[in-house]
């Protein structure tokens, strides 16, 4: 029976506007979608490896001056020039690491909050800069969102699906050959189902043959366990506006009220549940203003500016191993100071910080519990965690370049405080980022 | 092989048939004449599961049409009033596919040929059914019959639309079926084919079953004469 | 009279209609809930962000005895301010950052945007009445008119019509005033409720025009989808097929070239990311501009200029401080070199947002948001203006701390020289001053202007289609 009307269906669908509209439609989207995110992958890999190629020339560039200068063929101009000096080699103008949230193997398949939160950053001994690209972007850009892979499945998807999917029935109605269908020795329940399967295995043929194409084609790899996953995820939100679709043409409604309710549920699950949703959190979990942060930022460091010869003389006697006393060079005097200051209002920051973390946390997780609602805002989400484009990923950046500080820090620190400078040799095992 | 007995159905405060008793036996073409909301279609449509009466069964082939939805509908042909095909398939392509439904493959000739035992010219079962009229889609219900060898026929007013010559060429199609053997009911506002082409006659009037004649014993006249004085009382 | 009676029987069968009734009802309860979050938002952000340059005033005036040059590394913020209108339109304000620091040496971005701390679920659609007109109010109108002639056809009420004498233009036009009607039904209950916030704000002499602007733009771009609707409905065969062309129109619109335009904007006017565009202002204040006349050649080249001027030879010598003069020279320099980078960037940006402009020929969509948020000041446009004020502002504001340098630090001063608090007390205030009129750019006039093109349009294919000579 399931050969019989599937084999009449295609024999229906080969010759319907309907069908070879979306077997073009489709396949053209996604390949797009797809360029689009391979090209800004590229662009990606493109700026990380231009920052490490730029990284590594300065610091081979410190190496072979350090060189000449032990072999005596050069000299110091001035203590900020020296290239054995900790602060040369960990503070100062290009020194320093960037940090990189390299993308995954499927970040191609969703831009995610990529044009909102950096995905990578500079580290030196006192500073963390998130390099915000976004910064420079044209703002239009953010508004309108962008066109990805994820785009394409979970709002487009569904509209292909609804218009295969909604007069299955009813257009049997309206047409009048319902009648004769119902004097057939085979449930109309098994007809409606068997029709809707055909259609599913259709539409889900379609993208994910375009998909694997299109992947290989850009280089994406999907041959392995994530690929099936996500033939999974498109597998079940495919056959959940399937089912909506078959729940439609139970009622005995015409095909153009099914088109209303249909696209009615569309709007509702992709627009009016996420506006309702992103309201709701927002009001339960306020995120204070930025605009008072900065001030608040602004009053840590003048207390430690305040604070700071007592802050100072307290690290001192907690740490006299770290301290040279006595005829030391002006700029350590300087830094050493700066560098307890800098601990010092990092901590004091850190705990500020909380204010914005806390309900940031709390929306997400009451974000994430109320997505459950909306079966596309779940599969947006699903996809931008598997791409790492999520927020929660692209938030890591800070603490990533937090741990790298500290692993920085205990490089040069100690070197610093006890004024012991380096030798060209030691240059070649910087600290590195994985 | 058709059998109504006792057969009561009321849709909220309209009784649509009320103790209904109708045999229909191999070989006969039982006509059932009525105004409209005299209950025929209530009475058709009961033989296929599409109303579940209150009181009373239907059977056919001595199945119990309610208990054994799916059997019944094996064994019977039924050709709505304006039977819709699919426009943009063949006619041999729509036989091929409802033929299908009950389980019958139907290659190519044999479905050409049984379109052509209904009556369709040859060059038209090839063609688009868009492009049909509603006699030649009523030739490919009648093929599907033969094709399918239905014992019963059920019609629900298939010549009404139709012009004087298509009728008469379904009507020799009927009695073609009857011949081979089918039992056929048809619900008909045509006095003059229904006792042309019919073997007995029943008159049903709100629901209930008023009158039932042999074909052959009445006239054109006397049919029209006691048809309306059921219909006047 | 024809008309007349088909546009009052057209919005008669609409109110009695349980969907478009309900779906009405719906988007007036979305724009009351948007409206009411918005104006608690817009009152939350404008009193934290008053407080905010109080304070961040407070902290430069109250900064302790300083260097001057020192204050201006230490430097102070300009806050973005937000308009009322945002309450309608938030446009990109939650995208661009909230406030610049503005420092010596160097020109910032806007740090901190509200989207970055917020869930990302706003970007699925956020409850604004901008997102409501742009997207939820053409679905209303299309649910509302798709079937406003293709019924009559499939009741068979059209030739009837026709035998009464109706002709299609008849039909046509009192079929587009009873949908026109349906829409200002909830159109008019907004503008009367925005006014009256407005009013009620005391915001209104200012934000007048803009609303009022902002009000036509919607209205012109309901009207094109109204106009579209119906020219969709007369000229379909069915029911059916209408609605899947206006919902493919609209889905065209208002998501797919929105989309794709953007990703291919950034294309084909790419922007430079961040750690480029600092390596390129790096390389610049080392070798100058296209390698002229870099700033150690410059420096000194000005310093021997002035001393060549008062006629000393030692800088000592001369009757105010160098260093503060010198510093200003420099900040000058430097600001012609991050004026230019900028400049590069901004040329970038009009040069997608032509390409945006263009792509409204195709989504009537970008072209009414644009203009909305133009009119309401929440565009790249207004976000510039800011940021161009900012930077004058801090210009001047380093100017200041320079010019006391080299005026004061001189003598027995020059040594470790501050300045104090009332000299810190006296120094420039910002307060963001919006332009007097609507529009800041000649450049926002082309969305408005595609708009009204649309407009025009879409009444010229109506009058096509009842025009449409036809045999029924």
């Amino acid at each position: 029976m399931m050969t019989h009307i599937f084999s009449f269906e295609w024999l229906h669908f080969r010759k319907s506007g309907v069908f070879w509209g979306t077997a073009t439609a489709l396949p053209l989207l996604i390949g797009f979608s797809l360029f689009l995110g391979s090209e800004r992958i590229n662009e990606q890999n493109e700026t990380i490896s231009d920052i490490i190629a730029t990284e590594t020339v300065f610091y081979d560039n410190m190496r072979s001056q350090l060189e000449a200068i032990e072999r005596g063929e050069a000299e110091v101009d001035a203590w900020f020039q020296n290239p054995a000096n900790p602060l040369v080699l960990g503070q100062f103008g290009q020194a320093g690491r960037h940090i990189f949230l390299h993308p995954n193997p499927l970040a191609p398949l969703a831009a995610g909050q990529l044009d909102i939160l950096p995905y990578y950053g500079k580290v030196t001994l006192t500073t963390m800069e998130p390099l915000r690209d976004n910064a420079l972007e044209n703002p239009f850009m953010q508004v309108s969102g962008s066109f990805d892979f994820a785009f394409v499945l979970v709002w487009l998807v569904p509209l292909f699906i609804i218009v295969m999917g909604y007069n299955v029935i009813s257009s049997e109605r309206e047409r009048g050959t319902y009648s004769l269908l119902q004097s057939q020795p085979v449930s109309m329940r098994t007809i409606l189902v068997q029709k809707m399967i055909f259609r599913f295995l259709l539409v889900f043929g379609i993208i994910i043959l375009s998909l694997f194409v299109w992947a290989v084609l850009f280089g994406i790899n999907l041959f392995n366990i994530q690929g099936l996953q996500l033939i999974a995820a498109i597998s079940i939100y495919a056959a959940f506006w399937f089912a909506l679709c078959v729940l439609f043409n139970l009622f005995q409604t015409s095909s153009a009220i099914n088109a209303v309710g249909l696209t009615g549920l569309w709007v509702f699950f992709l627009l009016i549940i996420p506006s309702v949703i992103s309201l709701i959190v927002i009001s339960l979990h306020p995120v204070p203003s930025r605009a008072l942060w900065i001030t608040e930022q602004r009053a840590i460091q003048q207390a430690i500016q305040a604070e700071g010869d007592a802050i100072f003389d307290t690290w001192v006697v907690d740490h006299p191993e770290e301290f040279v006393e006595g005829d030391t060079p002006q700029f350590y005097d300087t830094w050493i100071r700066r560098f307890v200051w800098a601990q010092a209002t990092e901590e004091r920051e850190r705990e500020a910080e909380r204010q914005f973390e806390e309900p940031r946390e709390r929306q997400a997780q009451l974000a994430s519990r109320l997505r459950v609602l909306s079966p596309p805002m779940t599969l947006q989400a699903w996809l931008e965690r598997k791409a790492g484009t999520d927020k929660d990923r692209l938030r890591s950046l800070e603490k990533e370049m937090r741990s790298f500080q500290q692993e920085w820090q205990e490089f040069f620190l100690p070197r610093f405080q006890r004024l012991e400078f380096f030798t060209a040799d030691e240059l070649t095992d910087l600290p590195a980022p994985q | 092989m058709i059998d109504i007995k006792n057969l009561t159905k009321s849709f909220g405060n309209t009784v649509a048939v009320k103790n209904l008793n109708l045999y229909v036996a191999k070989g006969e073409i039982y006509c059932l004449l009525g105004a409209n909301g005299a209950g025929k279609t209530t009475t058709i449509n009961s033989l296929l599961n599409l109303v579940l009466p209150e009181d009373g069964t239907a059977k056919i082939d001595g199945l119990i049409v309610t208990d054994e939805p799916l059997n019944t509908k094996e064994k019977l042909t039924y050709i709505p009033e304006n039977l819709a095909l699919y426009p943009a398939l063949s006619g041999v392509e729509n036989l091929q596919f409802f033929c299908g439904l009950s389980g019958i493959k139907l290659s190519d000739s044999n479905a050409v040929s049984n379109l052509k035992a209904a009556g369709l010219q040859e060059d038209a079962t090839h063609k688009r059914v868009g492009g049909y009229s509603k006699g030649m889609r009523q030739k490919v219900g009648i093929a599907l019959a033969i094709a399918r060898s239905s014992e019963v026929l059920l019609l629900d007013e298939p010549t009404s639309g139709l012009d004087p010559a298509a009728s008469s060429d379904f009507a020799t199609l009927l009695t073609e079926m009857k011949e081979r053997g089918a039992a056929v009911l048809m619900a008909t506002h045509d006095l003059f084919r229904a006792k042309e082409t019919g073997t007995k006659i029943g008159i049903m009037n709100r629901g209930s079953l008023v009158d039932e004649l042999n074909a052959a014993d009445v006239t054109h006249s006397d049919l029209e004469k006691i048809y309306l004085n059921h219909m006047r009382a | 009279m024809n008309i007349y009676s088909i546009a009052r029987n057209q919005l008669t069968q609409l109110v009695r209609d349980k969907v478009v009734a309900s779906l009405g009802l719906l988007i007036l309860l979305l724009l009351g809930i948007s409206i009411i979050t918005g104006i608690s938002y817009y009152s939350e952000i404008t009193e934290q962000h008053q407080e905010a340059e109080e304070l961040a005033r407070l902290q430069w005036e109250k900064q302790g005895d300083k260097n001057p040059h020192s204050a201006a590394h230490y430097g102070t913020f300009a806050f973005k301010p937000v308009t009322v209108l945002s309450v309608f339109e938030p446009g990109v304000d939650r995208y661009t950052g909230v406030s610049i620091f503005l420092e010596g040496h160097r020109q910032n971005f806007a740090a901190y945007s509200l989207a970055e701390d917020k869930d990302s679920s706003r970007r699925f659609a956020e409850l604004t009445s901008a997102f409501i007109f742009a997207y939820l109010f053409p679905l209303f109108i299309i649910l509302a008119g798709y079937r406003s002639i293709t019924a009559e056809k499939e009741s068979g009420m059209y030739r009837f019509l026709k035998s009464q004498g109706v002709s299609t233009g008849q039909l046509i036009a009192g079929k587009s005033l009873g949908l026109w009607a349906v829409i200002l039904l909830i159109y008019i209950p907004f503008l009367v409720i925005g006014l009256i916030f407005l009013f009620i704000t005391g915001a209104i002499g200012d934000s007048l025009a803009g609303f009022l602007f902002m009000g036509i733009v919607w209205l012109l771009y309901f009207g094109v989808v109204a106009h579209i609707t119906i020219t969709v409905s007369a000229l379909a065969n069915s029911s059916g097929s209408s609605m899947v062309v206006l919902l493919s129109l609209w889905i065209l619109s208002t998501l797919l070239v929105p989309r794709l335009i953007t990703n291919v904007a950034s294309g084909i006017h790419p922007v430079p990311n961040t750690s480029e565009f600092y390596q390129a202002v790096r390389t610049d204040l080392l070798e100058g501009i296209d390698g002229h006349n870099p700033y150690s050649e410059h420096s000194v080249a000005f310093r021997d200029s002035v001393l060549a001027a008062h006629r000393v030879d030692d800088v000592a010598d001369l009757p105010f401080n160098f260093r503060g003069m010198m510093l200003q020279e420099g900040e000058e320099f430097e600001k012609k070199i991050y004026d230019h980078h900028f400049a590069k960037i901004d040329e970038i940006h009009r040069a997608q947002n032509r390409l945006f402009s263009i792509s409204s020929f195709l989504s009537p969509t970008i072209a009414a948001r644009m203009s909305s948020m133009a009119v309401a000041g929440t565009d790249m446009h207004a976000f510039n203006h800011f940021s161009a004020e900012a930077e004058a502002y801090r210009i001047e504001l380093v100017r200041e701390l320079n010019m006391d340098l080299k005026i004061n630090a001189v003598g027995d001063r020059a040594v470790g020289y501050t300045a104090g608090a009332d000299f810190f007390a006296q120094n420039i205030a910002f307060t963001y001053e919006r332009p007097e009129s609507v529009f800041v750019s000649s450049t926002q006039l082309m969305p408005l202007f595609i708009t009204l093109l649309w407009f025009v349009a879409s009444i010229l294919i109506l009058t096509v289609a009842a025009h449409k000579k036809e045999e029924i």
